[in-house]
C-alpha cells in the first residue's frame, strides 16, 4: 500500500495557488511504471506546477458558491470524491481532500496490470490508506496559522511525520497518536538499555503519576422547521474515550450502563481491539463480534442494561467505542428535542424576529455555555439592532452579519427563554462577504444553537466507577467525565423555505 | 570521501527558505551560488557528516538528495552521494541521532536502487546496500538493546522496499527472516513480520516455475538456512525474474499433496502477532498473507478470524481488508449470511455520524460498485438481506453535504423503490432544487443536473421523463442562466432518451413561452438565445417558431442599443437556423431577419457580418454554403476580433511544427571580433609610476559595468540537408541560444531570408552573437531556429551545439584610455607582483590566485612561433629568451605568463587570479603545441 507522491497545495484568495510542500518516491514510481499496461499507459508523476494547475482545474471548476465559474461541469462526469482523475483521465487514482484553503493530494499505487478495465476503487487497498494519510496530514496542519510559512514549524512537523510514516513510499503509519508515540523514541538519544515487550501501537511506556481518564462525549444534531407540525430531525451519537496514564500495558475493564429513562443505544461500534460482552456473562466469548446492534423501534429503555468492555489502550486519547441513539445511525423524526426552539422572522430591510426556546425537562438545566447565532446574510451589514428585553446579552459579530445571543447558563423555572429584535439594513446590500451562506435570502433563514452541558447525556449512558478495573492492579486516579454538546443544531424560520430532503413516508 | 570543499556555509541562517528555493529551481540556485554542482554536493555531504549540524538541516539535505532530479540523472553525482551515504551508514555507532540514521538508511536504499536501475545494472551497489541492511536486521539476536531498535526497524523497512522493487531478491534469506520474527519481541516486531510476509509471498510466486515433484525441496529451504547471511549474493537473472513475478497472477501454485506444516505455522505466527500491529501495518501484512494462503492452496478458514475481528470496524482500511478477503476467496471463506452481514456493515459504516466526510464519500463509492458493477435496473435483488430496505439507508439526511446528497441519490436511483414511486421525484429532488434556486450556476447546480442524469441513466427513464421535463422547464424559466447546464444535459442524455421524447417538447414549450415575453433583460436574452441556437441545431425541431421568436427579439430598442455580444449571439442563431431551413418561406424569413439586422443594427461589425451572411446565402447554393456555416457553428469560442475580420470559416494557423533533423548550420568564422566592449564609469587619472598604473587599472576593472565579446558565424543550409521545394526558401529565421548558468542570456537574432542552392553556392548569412560571461569558463549552447514558409506555416529545428571555447574567451587586456600601450610592461610587472602577493598571503584564505609552472620540451623556435602567431595581441614583451603574455578572460580575470625560452625547452610560469582556469589553459596549450 504505497504512494507515488504527495502534495500540499495552498489556495489563498489573494495569491495564486501554489505548492507548499511536495515529496516524490522514485521507487514507487519505478513500480508504477512496471505495472502499467497498454490500456492504461504509465503517466509519470507531474511537476509541482502541473499538478497544482491540474488540481485547481478539477476543484476550481466546481468551487462551492462560485458564481464566476466559466467552465460547466458535464452532468455525466463522475462524482467520485475523494478519488479523482486528472489530466483528462490519464492520471488515476488521485486522492484529494480539502481543509479550508489547503488541498492535500496523493497518488496511490494501483497494482492492477492484467486487467483490461480500470479497477474499481474498492479493489485498490492503497486508496483508503492514502486517504487516512491525508487526513492525518490535515490534522497536523489543522492548528497552523492562516498563512503557513514555508520555513515554519508546521511544515517541519509535516516533513517529519512523512519521513517517519512514509519514508520510502510504502505507508507504515497513519494514526497521528501512534506516530506521536514513536517520536520520543526516535528523537531521544538515550533509551533504556532494555525495552519491554510492547505492541507496536504502544512503543513506549508511560512514566509519571498514574491516572485513568474516561470521557463520554455525546453530540446532538438537530434540524427543525416547523414546530407546530413537529417536523424535527435529530440524531444523538457519542464516543466513549479513554486516556490511560498507567505504567506497563494494562488491560482495562469497565461497565457501560444505560439506566432507566435513557433513550437507549441503538448501535455501538467498538475499536477492533476492544472486547465487548454482556455484563452478566461470566466469561467473554473471544469470537464475539465487536458490535451490538439492537433491532426495533426507538424507545426508552424500561430496564437498566449493562455492557462490559475490556481493552488494552494505547498512549493518548483512545476511542473505545462509538454509539448512536438512532436506529441504523440515521436521524430520527420525532417530537423530542433537548431544546425546542421557534424562530419567526419577517421583513426585508427592516427585519423583525422572534425566538422562543424551551428546554426539555429531561435535560439538565446547567449549561457550560449556551449561545444562539442568528445569521442575517446577504443583506449587507447590520445598521441598528433593537433588542427586547434589553437585559439580554446580544452582540453583533465582527463582520456585522450575525447577532449572537449569549443565553444564561440556566433557564428560569419555566424552562423558557424568549428574544425579540428589530434589525435594520442598508437599502443596497453591497457585495457578499466570505462566509455568508447563499441559501439565506429573503425569508429563508435559520438560527444555530451552540451549547455544552457537563455531566449529562441524552442517552443516559454512564460508566460505573466501581466497575473500572485495570489488570495488573495498581493505584491510580480515576476521572470520569460526561458531556453533551451540540453539533449542527439548526432551527429554520417558519415563514421561509427550508432545505431539507422530503422523506417518503 | 571527497576533497574538502571551500566552505561549509552553503545555506545561511535562513536555511529552510534556502533549501526550498533550491528545491524549487536547482539550476538557478546553483548558478547564483557560483559553485559547480560537484562542489555543491560536496558541501551538502560535509554538512550532513558534521555532528554539530542540527538534525532538521541534515534531514532537509537528505530530502534534497532524494527529490532533486538533477542529482539523480548524473551517474557521477549519484555515485558520489551513494558512496558517501554508505560510508556514513556504516559508521552508525558514531551517529547519535536515531532519526537521522533512520532516514539515512532509507535515502541510501532509495538512491542505491536509482543508481543501479539508471546506470550500473551490475548489482554491486545493491549488494553492498543489502549487506549493510542484513547486518542490522540480524542484530535481533542481541536482544532488545535500544540503540539497535530503530536501526533494525529502518533496516527491515528498507529490505521490504528492496524486495518490492525486485521481487524474489531476498528469497534465499527467508529462513533467517522467519527466525527473526520469532525472536524479536519489541514494538518493531511488526516490521520483521511484514518483511517476512513480503518475501514469503514472492517466494511462493516462484513456485509457478517449479515442478510439483521439486516443490518439497524448495519448501524445506524456506525454513532451514542453507546459505550464510552475508555476503549477499543476488539470484541469477533476478531482474528478469522480478519483472516476471510482478506480472504473475496470484492463484494456487502448490501441489495439494505437499506437506505444508511449517508453512501453516508461519501463517499462524503472522496471524497471532497481528493484534499487536498498528492498523496500517496490519492491513499491509494481512493483504500479503491472504495472497500467501491463496498461493499455497491452504484452506482460507485460517483467515476467518480477520472477518470476525474487523467486519464492524470503524476503520475503512480494515473494512477494505475484509472486502479483499471476500473478493479473493468468495464462498470458500464467507457464507451467504456473512456476506450479507458485511454488506450491512458497510451500510452502517457510511451512516456513522462520527465519520469524516471523505470517509463517508469513499464508502459510498465502494457501495455503488459493490458487489456487482452492472446497472441494477432489472437485477434480482437477492444480495439485499431480507427486511432491509435500501431506501432508508441511502436517502439523504438533513445534515448531508451536497456531495453526500448526490451520492445518496446515486444509490437511491438504483433502488427498486424508485420504480414504485416515480411520480414523487419532484419531492426527492426538492432539496437540491432549493439550493439551485438560492444560487443558480453554483456547485449545487452541477450536483442537481448530475443527479438528474443518474436517475435517467440508472432507472426506467420513461417513467420520469415527464417529471424531469417539468422540473427543468420551471427552473429554466425562472433562472435563464442555467442554459449552459440545460444544453449540456440535453446533449448527454441523447443516448438515453431520444430528442423527440425530451428535448423537443421541452424546448418547444420554452420557445412558446419566450414569445409571450414583452421585456427581457439583455443578460437573460443571451442565455435564451443559447438555448434557441441549440434548438435550431436539434433535428426535426420546428424552425418556424424560432424564426418568429427571433423577429420578436429584434425590438427597436435592441437594434438601437447595438450590443456587440448580443448581436453576434443572434447571428450564431441565424447560422444555426440556416443549416436547417428547408422551405422557401423559412428561407425568406431568414433573409428578412438578416436584412433587418444589416439595416438597423447600430453595431458596424454585426452589420457587416449580417450583410456577409445575406450575400452568402443569396449568392451561393445551399449545398455550398451549408458546409461553410456548419464549420463556423461547430466552434464554441466567443466571437473574437479575428472572427469579426475573417470570420470563423478560415482555418486557424497551425501551431509550430518541429523538425527533428538538422537542416541549418552555423559555421564559426575564423577571425573573431576580439573587441570587448568595456564601460568605465569614472575614468582614472594618468600617472607613470607602476604602482599607480596598477592602481588605475584595478580601479578601472572594478568599475567595469560589462564585458562582452562577439563571435561571428555564417548561417547556411547544412551540407547534407535536402530540403523539400517549399523549404528551399525560408523567412524570418530566428536563432535562439539556450541559457547557460555561466553566461547572461544571449539575445536571439533574426535573419529575414535564407535560400537553398547547390551546396557549393549556398546562401550564407553572417550573424554575430554577443556573449556576456558571468564566469570565465567555456560553455556549450544548444541552438534552435524558428522560421516561416511562404504559406505562413512555422517550423522549428535544432542546430548543432555552439561551442564557446577557451580560445574564444582569450581577449587582449582592456586598457583604460589613460594607460597607454607603453605602460603595459610596467602594468604586467605590477600585476604579477600583486597576484603573487595575493597568492602566497597566509591571511587571505579566500584567494583564488594561484601560480603554476610547466615545462615545454619543444624547440624554442616552435614555441616562439606558436605564441607569436596565436597570442600576438596578448604579448606584452618579447625578447630572445623571455616572452611575457597577459591574457584577459572576461568578465574580469587574468592569466599572466612568463615563457623563458631556451634552445631545447621552454619554462613557463603562469599566474592567475582564478585557479579553475588553469585546467582549461593547460588543455589549450597542449592543443596549440600539438599543432606543431
Amino acid at each position: 500500500m504505497s504512494i507515488r507522491g504527495v502534495w500540499v497545495i495552498l489556495d489563498y484568495s489573494d495569491h495564486p495557488p501554489s505548492v507548499l510542500y511536495s515529496r516524490r518516491y522514485p521507487n514507487i514510481e519505478r513500480r508504477a511504471l512496471k505495472y502499467s499496461s497498454k490500456p492504461f499507459p504509465h503517466f509519470p508523476v507531474p511537476s509541482d506546477k502541473d499538478m497544482c494547475n491540474a488540481v485547481m482545474q478539477e476543484v476550481g471548476s466546481v468551487r462551492e458558491n462560485d458564481l464566476s465559474q466559466t467552465t460547466i461541469r458535464s452532468c455525466d462526469k463522475n462524482w467520485s470524491k475523494p478519488v479523482y482523475e486528472l489530466f483528462e483521465g490519464r492520471l488515476w487514482p488521485v486522492v484529494l481532500i480539502q481543509q479550508k484553503n489547503i488541498y492535500f493530494v496523493t497518488l496511490p499505487l494501483s497494482q492492477h496490470k492484467l486487467s483490461e478495465e480500470r479497477p474499481i476503487p474498492i479493489e485498490i487497498p492503497s486508496i483508503p490508506v492514502a486517504l487516512e494519510l491525508l487526513i492525518s496530514m490535515a490534522q497536523i496542519l489543522s492548528n497552523s496559522p492562516e498563512k503557513i510559512k514555508v520555513d515554519g514549524p508546521f511544515l517541519s512537523s509535516l516533513h517529519q511525520f512523512l519521513s517517519i510514516s512514509v519514508p520510502m513510499g510504502t505507508i507504515l503509519e497513519t494514526n497521528v497518536n501512534t506516530y506521536s508515540s514513536y517520536v520520543p523514541v526516535l528523537t531521544e538519544q538515550t533509551l533504556p538499555s532494555q525495552l519491554p515487550d510492547l505492541p507496536s501501537w504502544k512503543p513506549v511506556v508511560f512514566k509519571g503519576n498514574p491516572k485513568l481518564t474516561l470521557k463520554i462525549a455525546e453530540k446532538v444534531q438537530l434540524t427543525q422547521w416547523d414546530l407546530t407540525r413537529s417536523t424535527t430531525f435529530w440524531n444523538t451519537y457519542g464516543t466513549v474515550q479513554c486516556k490511560t496514564e498507567l505504567e506497563g500495558v494494562p488491560e482495562i475493564t469497565l461497565n457501560l450502563v444505560i439506566p432507566q429513562g435513557g433513550f437507549g443505544l441503538r448501535t455501538i461500534h467498538t475499536h477492533p481491539s476492544v472486547h465487548m460482552f454482556d455484563a452478566q456473562a461470566s466469561t467473554p466469548d473471544p469470537e464475539e463480534t465487536n458490535s451490538i446492534t439492537l433491532q426495533g423501534p426507538l424507545m426508552l429503555a424500561h430496564t437498566t442494561s449493562s455492557t462490559k468492555i475490556r481493552f488494552s489502550p494505547p498512549l493518548g486519547w483512545f476511542t473505545v467505542c462509538e454509539y448512536s441513539c438512532s436506529e441504523r445511525n440515521l436521524p430520527v423524526h420525532s417530537d423530542f428535542a433537548p431544546i425546542k426552539a421557534y424562530y419567526e422572522m419577517k421583513g426585508t430591510h427592516k427585519l423583525e424576529f422572534y425566538i422562543h426556546l424551551k428546554l426539555d425537562e429531561r435535560v439538565r438545566n446547567n449549561f457550560e455555555y449556551l449561545e444562539i447565532t442568528i445569521p442575517l446574510f446577504n443583506r449587507g451589514p447590520i445598521q441598528t439592532a433593537d433588542i427586547r428585553p434589553a437585559s439580554m446579552q446580544v452582540s453583533i459579530s465582527s463582520d456585522q452579519r450575525r447577532l449572537i445571543w449569549n443565553v444564561d447558563k440556566k433557564f428560569p423555572k419555566n424552562l423558557e427563554q424568549t428574544l425579540q429584535a428589530t434589525v435594520t439594513f442598508p437599502e443596497d446590500p453591497g457585495e457578499s462577504v466570505p462566509g455568508e451562506d447563499p441559501l439565506c435570502t429573503g425569508l429563508t433563514a435559520y438560527i444555530l444553537i451552540n451549547f455544552r452541558i457537563l455531566d449529562f447525556t441524552i442517552s443516559g449512558i454512564v460508566i460505573e466507577p466501581r466497575s473500572v478495573v485495570s489488570f495488573p492492579q495498581s493505584k491510580y486516579k480515576l476521572v470520569i467525565n460526561r458531556e453533551l454538546s451540540s453539533a449542527e443544531y439548526k432551527i429554520w424560520n417558519v415563514n421561509g423555505d427550508t432545505v431539507i430532503p422530503q422523506l417518503a413516508q | 570521501m571527497t576533497t574538502k570543499p571551500q566552505t561549509a556555509n552553503l545555506f545561511g541562517n535562513e536555511w529552510a527558505r534556502d533549501i526550498n528555493m533550491f528545491l524549487a529551481n536547482p539550476t538557478s540556485f546553483i548558478s547564483k551560488s557560483s559553485k559547480t554542482t560537484d562542489l555543491l554536493i560536496d558541501d551538502m555531504l560535509m554538512i550532513i557528516s558534521t555532528s554539530s549540524t542540527i538534525l532538521s538541516l541534515k534531514l532537509a539535505i537528505l530530502h534534497v538528495f532524494l527529490n532533486v532530479e538533477l542529482f539523480q540523472t548524473s551517474k557521477s553525482y549519484l555515485t558520489k552521494i551513494v558512496t558517501a551515504l554508505e560510508y556514513l551508514s556504516s559508521q552508525f555507532v558514531e551517529q547519535k541521532d536515531n532519526l537521522f540514521l533512520h532516514q539515512l538508511l532509507a535515502a541510501l536504499t532509495t538512491l542505491s536502487i536509482e543508481l543501479d536501475e539508471r546506470f550500473l545494472h551490475d548489482s554491486i551497489q545493491l549488494t553492498k546496500c543489502v549487506d549493510l541492511l542484513l547486518i542490522q536486521a540480524n542484530q535481533v539476536a542481541d536482544g532488545t538493546r535500544s540503540e539497535r531498535v530503530l536501526v533494525r526497524s529502518a533496516a527491515c523497512i528498507c529490505l521490504s522496499e528492496l524486495e518490492e522493487v525486485y521481487p524474489g531478491i531476498l528469497y534465499s534469506k527467508l529462513s533467517y527472516l522467519f527466525q527473526y520474527c520469532q525472536l524479536e519481541k519489541t514494538f518493531i516486531r511488526q516490521y520483521y513480520l511484514s518483511l517476512f510476509c513480503t518475501v514469503l509471498r514472492h517466494s511462493l510466486l516462484k513456485f509457478k516455475s517449479i515442478e510439483f515433484e521439486e516443490q518439497a525441496n524448495s519448501l524445506q529451504f524456506f525454513f532451514s538456512p542453507t546459505t550464510v547471511l552475508i555476503p549477499f549474493i543476488p539470484p541469477k537473472n533476478f531482474r528478469e525474474e522480478s519483472a516476471h513475478l510482478l506480472c504473475s497472477s496470484v492463484d494456487c501454485v502448490m501441489s495439494p499433496n505437499l506437506e505444508k506444516v511449517d508453512l501453516k505455522k508461519s501463517f499462524s505466527t503472522l496471524l497471532d502477532a497481528s493484534t499487536n500491529m498498528t492498523h496500517t501495518m496490519l492491513a499491509n501484512t494481512m493483504h500479503k498473507l491472504s495472497d500467501c494462503v491463496l498461493l499455497a492452496g491452504t484452506h482460507p478458514s485460517i483467515l476467518k478470524i480477520l472477518y470476525h475481528r474487523y467486519i464492524h470496524s470503524s476503520s475503512i482500511v480494515l473494512l477494505q481488508l475484509v472486502y479483499s478477503l471476500k473478493a479473493k476467496f468468495g464462498r470458500e471463506l464467507f457464507d451467504i449470511a456473512e456476506e450479507s452481514s458485511f454488506e450491512r456493515s458497510i451500510f452502517w459504516a457510511l451512516n456513522n455520524p462520527h465519520n469524516l466526510n471523505p470517509h463517508t464519500l469513499l464508502l459510498y463509492t465502494w457501495l455503488i460498485h459493490f458487489p456487482i458493477l452492472d446497472p441494477i435496473t432489472h437485477r434480482e435483488d437477492n444480495r439485499v438481506p431480507n427486511g432491509l430496505p435500501l431506501f432508508q439507508l441511502c436517502y439523504p439526511t438533513p445534515f448531508d453535504s451536497i456531495d453526500l446528497t448526490v451520492r445518496c441519490f446515486h444509490l437511491f436511483s438504483a433502488s427498486e423503490l424508485i420504480l414504485e414511486e416515480p411520480r414523487s421525484i419532484n419531492t426527492h429532488l426538492s432539496v437540491l432544487v432549493q439550493r439551485v434556486k438560492s444560487q443558480p450556476g453554483s456547485y449545487a447546480t452541477a450536483a442537481f443536473f448530475h443527479t438528474l442524469y443518474l436517475f435517467l441513466h440508472r432507472s426506467h427513464p420513461a417513467l420520469m421523463i415527464q417529471s424531469i421535463r417539468v422540473i427543468l422547464t420551471d427552473l429554466y424559466l425562472s433562472y435563464p442562466m442555467l442554459a449552459p447546464y440545460l444544453i449540456n444535459f440535453m446533449l448527454v442524455i441523447t443516448s438515453i432518451v431520444p430528442a423527440n421524447n425530451f428535448a423537443i417538447p421541452m424546448l418547444s414549450y420554452i420557445v412558446k413561452h419566450l414569445q409571450t415575453l414583452r421585456q427581457v433583460r439583455t443578460a437573460d436574452l443571451m442565455f435564451h438565445l443559447q438555448l434557441v441556437e441549440y434548438a435550431a441545431l436539434t433535428p426535426k425541431f420546428n424552425l418556424d417558431s424560432l424564426l418568429v421568436l427571433l423577429h420578436s427579439v429584434l425590438q427597436p430598442e435592441v437594434l438601437e442599443e447595438g450590443d456587440w455580444h448580443l448581436g453576434h449571439t443572434i447571428l450564431d442563431v441565424c447560422r444555426a437556423l440556416l443549416l436547417g431551413i428547408h422551405s422557401d418561406s423559412q428561407f425568406q424569413r431568414a433573409c428578412a431577419l438578416l436584412y433587418r439586422i444589416r439595416a438597423k443594427y447600430t453595431d458596424v461589425d454585426v452589420c457587416n457580418e449580417a450583410g456577409f451572411l445575406l450575400i452568402l446565402i443569396t449568392s451561393v447554393s445551399t449545398k455550398k454554403y451549408r458546409p461553410l456555416l456548419s464549420k463556423a457553428s461547430e466552434t464554441n469560442a466567443e466571437p473574437s476580433l479575428k472572427d469579426l475580420v475573417v470570420g470563423t470559416t478560415f482555418q486557424l494557423t497551425a501551431p509550430i511544427t518541429h523538425i527533428p533533423e538538422v537542416i541549418l548550420q552555423l559555421e564559426k568564422m575564423p577571425n573573431k571580433t576580439s573587441s570587448s566592449s568595456t564601460a568605465y564609469s569614472n575614468p582614472p587619472t594618468v600617472t607613470r609610476d607602476p604602482t599607480e598604473i596598477l592602481k588605475q587599472y584595478l580601479t578601472a576593472t572594478d568599475q567595469l559595468i560589462d564585458t562582452s565579446f562577439q563571435l561571428n558565424f555564417n548561417l547556411s543550409y547544412a551540407p547534407h540537408a535536402k530540403p523539400s521545394t517549399s523549404m528551399q526558401t525560408i523567412y524570418a529565421i530566428s536563432l535562439h541560444l539556450s541559457d547557460n548558468p555561466h553566461y547572461h542570456p544571449t539575445a536571439s537574432i533574426t535573419i529575414p531570408k535564407l535560400v537553398y542552392k547547390a551546396p557549393s553556392e549556398n546562401d550564407k548569412r553572417n550573424v554575430s552573437f554577443e556573449f556576456r560571461p558571468k564566469l570565465p569558463f567555456p560553455a556549450q549552447f544548444s541552438v534552435s531556429a524558428i522560421f516561416s514558409l511562404q504559406d505562413g506555416a512555422t517550423y522549428q529545428t535544432p542546430l548543432a551545439h555552439l561551442e564557446v571555447s577557451f580560445s574564444d574567451l582569450v581577449l587582449p587586456i582592456p586598457l583604460p584610455q589613460e594607460i597607454s600601450e607603453q605602460d603595459t610592461p610596467a602594468l604586467f610587472e605590477a600585476l604579477w607582483s600583486h597576484l603573487s602577493r595575493k597568492c602566497f598571503s597566509e591571511k587571505n584564505t579566500e584567494s583564488k590566485c594561484t601560480e603554476s609552472f610547466i615545462k615545454l620540451n619543444k624547440p624554442s623556435e616552435s614555441v616562439t612561433r606558436i605564441l607569436l602567431h596565436t597570442l600576438s595581441p596578448n604579448i606584452v614583451t618579447s625578447s630572445d629568451n623571455l616572452i611575457q603574455l597577459l591574457l584577459y578572460i572576461p568578465p574580469r580575470h587574468h592569466i599572466l605568463m612568463k615563457a623563458r625560452v631556451s634552445p631545447d625547452s621552454t619554462d613557463v610560469s603562469i599566474l592567475t587570479d582564478e585557479w579553475r582556469l588553469l585546467s582549461y589553459f593547460n588543455q589549450y596549450m597542449h592543443t596549440l603545441l600539438a599543432q606543431m
